[in-house]
């Protein structure tokens, strides 16, 4: 088979995990409420290559919760991920699986592993991998290293709630903040949105800005990002963004703001968590 | 899936609809089953230079559909990519991805669909522009794309049967998805769906997609997992992640499946490949 630019010597075969007649999946058992779990091995990048994960997380039809989810690199103990977001629907049947690719390099042979917490305790996410060579589309530059703003993992599992008021269709003309200042320089970013504490949607639409700077000087950044929350489901979907290349410099305040096409208190409000990568 | 290669070239991201009282835009297929629609626009005038990040929402209605995305003024759009298969109901997990193919500035981009049926016309889509700027060094982007597997005559695809064994692969030869490639790729996106008509159990899957002649297959994809549930029909993922392997013109493309289920409805999919050309 021909060796194309940016593939040459990195193999040619992509492999999911985990392999073998059965289970399908690996399952991974939150704590009690609103604390982790213990770490479960969820693949093994393949030996002969280094290689960028994609994390596919199942549908159980049974568990409802909202989770904070850590995904590490076993062997160096390295975190990969910390409190990623994730809502699972309210209302049995309706979970379905999703993936999400993160940019950052497992070195060949490494394990990687994820735990999590749930309001609910005791929760479980099925999960799988998938690994891809260095040096495709997704995978032609990867970094090291994450770090999440707006999780909130103490004594519950949430994000940081937007409310866009009470005029439908509107932004508010006040932003919520999400990190009064970056620690690094981050290279991009992806954008968790989950069920708020009091979410119990009947078919919602949310509009989202993402901006950085000093509040009431806020420059918008991702604008008017789709989500849409339908009863049953109960989870603003998409629940993952693409991963947006955007870079912001350390010290930088991000905040957030979103419409809503409803007013109602229970339709209306989401969680939202942000995770970047440097 | 993210956009690695424009680290330091993004600074902006845009979606459609803006904001307003409009959450989605809604294509209709065509009046007659199995025949696109009109097209939709999506985006009137791309801002910059970009990438497209597609989102295609949960519909209704447990249907499957073929669409297209094509970039040109009204009336004389230029189909892009065609015949990407979906399948959706309510509270779904939307179709998400970013299409590693460069849309001008000043590009008007459109989708149209089509269906089995005429009850279900309107599927909602919105979309996203990353900017990416500083094209000539940006890489690994798509030149177009081929699609591969799909079959308009009842807006399916090529269907995959686990077979009456439980967790196990069918023997070979695989099932052909086709029988050579017409260009060169630098690798593929795997479209799933459920059959039409024929709506799924609760089960776990697993595919493989191979290369190389009848019975003489070579494995370059492996275990890669799917769900399908029943209450409501959904089948997932409904698009895998980037494979960027190389798939030289002529190759024979092919795929196989297992299941935990060996009911005759349960244990079939649907497959489209989406080649992303050099």
């Amino acid at each position: 088979m021909t060796n194309f630019p940016g593939l040459v010597d990195q193999g040619h075969e992509i492999v999911c995990k985990p392999i073998g007649t059965s289970p399908y999946y690996t399952t991974v058992t939150a704590g009690a409420a609103n604390t982790k779990g213990s770490f479960a091995t969820i693949g093994t990048c393949p030996a002969g290559w280094g290689g960028v994960p994609t994390v596919v997380i199942h549908g159980t039809s049974a568990d409802t919760g909202t989770y904070l989810i850590d995904f590490i690199v076993a062997s160096s103990f390295a975190d990969v991920v910390t409190n990623f977001f994730f809502s699972m629907p309210t209302t049995q049947g309706y979970q379905e699986h999703f993936t999400v690719t993160f940019p950052i390099r497992v070195t060949a042979g490494a394990t990687l592993q994820a735990r999590c917490q749930a309001d609910g305790g005791s929760d479980v996410l099925w999960m799988s991998t998938i690994f891809h060579p260095i040096g495709a589309f997704n995978s032609s530059q990867v970094l090291s290293q994450s770090v999440t703003w707006g999780a909130n993992a103490s004594g519950q599992t949430r994000g940081t709630e937007l409310d866009p008021g009470t005029s439908a269709d509107t932004k508010p003309a006040t932003f919520t903040q999400i990190i009064a200042a970056t620690a690094q320089d981050i290279k991009g970013f992806m954008i968790c949105a989950g069920r708020s504490a009091v979410g119990s949607y009947f078919e919602s639409n949310f509009m989202l800005d993402i901006a950085v700077g000093a509040s009431s000087s806020e420059v918008v950044i991702v604008e008017d990002f789709g989500l849409v929350a339908h009863v049953n489901g109960d989870c603003p979907l998409p629940r993952v963004s693409p991963f947006f290349p955007i870079p912001i410099p350390a010290g930088t305040r991000i905040s957030a703001r979103v419409q809503c096409d409803a007013t109602d208190i229970a339709w209306r409000l989401i969680d939202i968590v942000l995770v970047a990568f440097y | 899936m993210g956009d690695w290669p424009t680290f330091g070239w993004c600074s902006r991201v845009k979606n459609y609809p803006v904001a307003g009282s409009t959450y989605f835009y809604s294509a209709q297929t065509g009046t007659t089953a199995n025949t696109k629609g009109a097209w939709e626009e999506i985006i009137a005038t791309t801002p910059f230079d970009g990438l497209v990040n597609i989102r295609h929402l949960e519909y209704y209605n447990p249907d499957t559909y073929l669409w297209d995305l094509g970039v040109g003024s009204a009336g004389s759009e230029v189909v892009v990519i065609e015949n990407i298969i979906a399948n959706f109901e309510k509270s779904y997990n939307p179709q998400q991805f970013i299409l590693p193919y460069m849309i001008p500035a000043g590009s008007r981009v459109a989708v149209r669909v089509q269906y089995d049926g005429t009850s279900d016309r309107f599927v909602p889509f919105n979309a996203g522009m990353m900017e990416c700027n500083g094209w000539g060094r940006a890489h690994n982007l798509a030149a177009a794309f081929e699609t591969v597997g799909a079959n308009t005559a009842d807006s399916t695809g090529t269907e995959l049967d686990s077979g009456a064994t439980a967790n196990t692969y069918p023997a070979a030869p695989y099932t052909q998805i086709t029988s050579a490639t017409a260009n060169d790729w630098r690798g593929f996106y795997v479209l799933l769906g459920f059959q039409a008509n024929a709506l799924p159990g609760d089960a776990s899957h697993q595919i493989q997609i191979a290369v190389g002649a009848s019975s003489s297959e070579t494995v370059i994809v492996s275990e890669l997992p799917r769900r399908s549930q029943d209450n409501p029909p959904r089948s997932s993922m409904a698009f895998s992640p980037y494979f960027g392997i190389d798939i030289p013109a002529g190759t024979r493309l092919s795929a196989r499946q297992r299941s935990t289920v060996t009911g005759t409805a349960d244990r079939k999919c649907e497959i489209v490949l989406l080649g992303v050309r050099r």
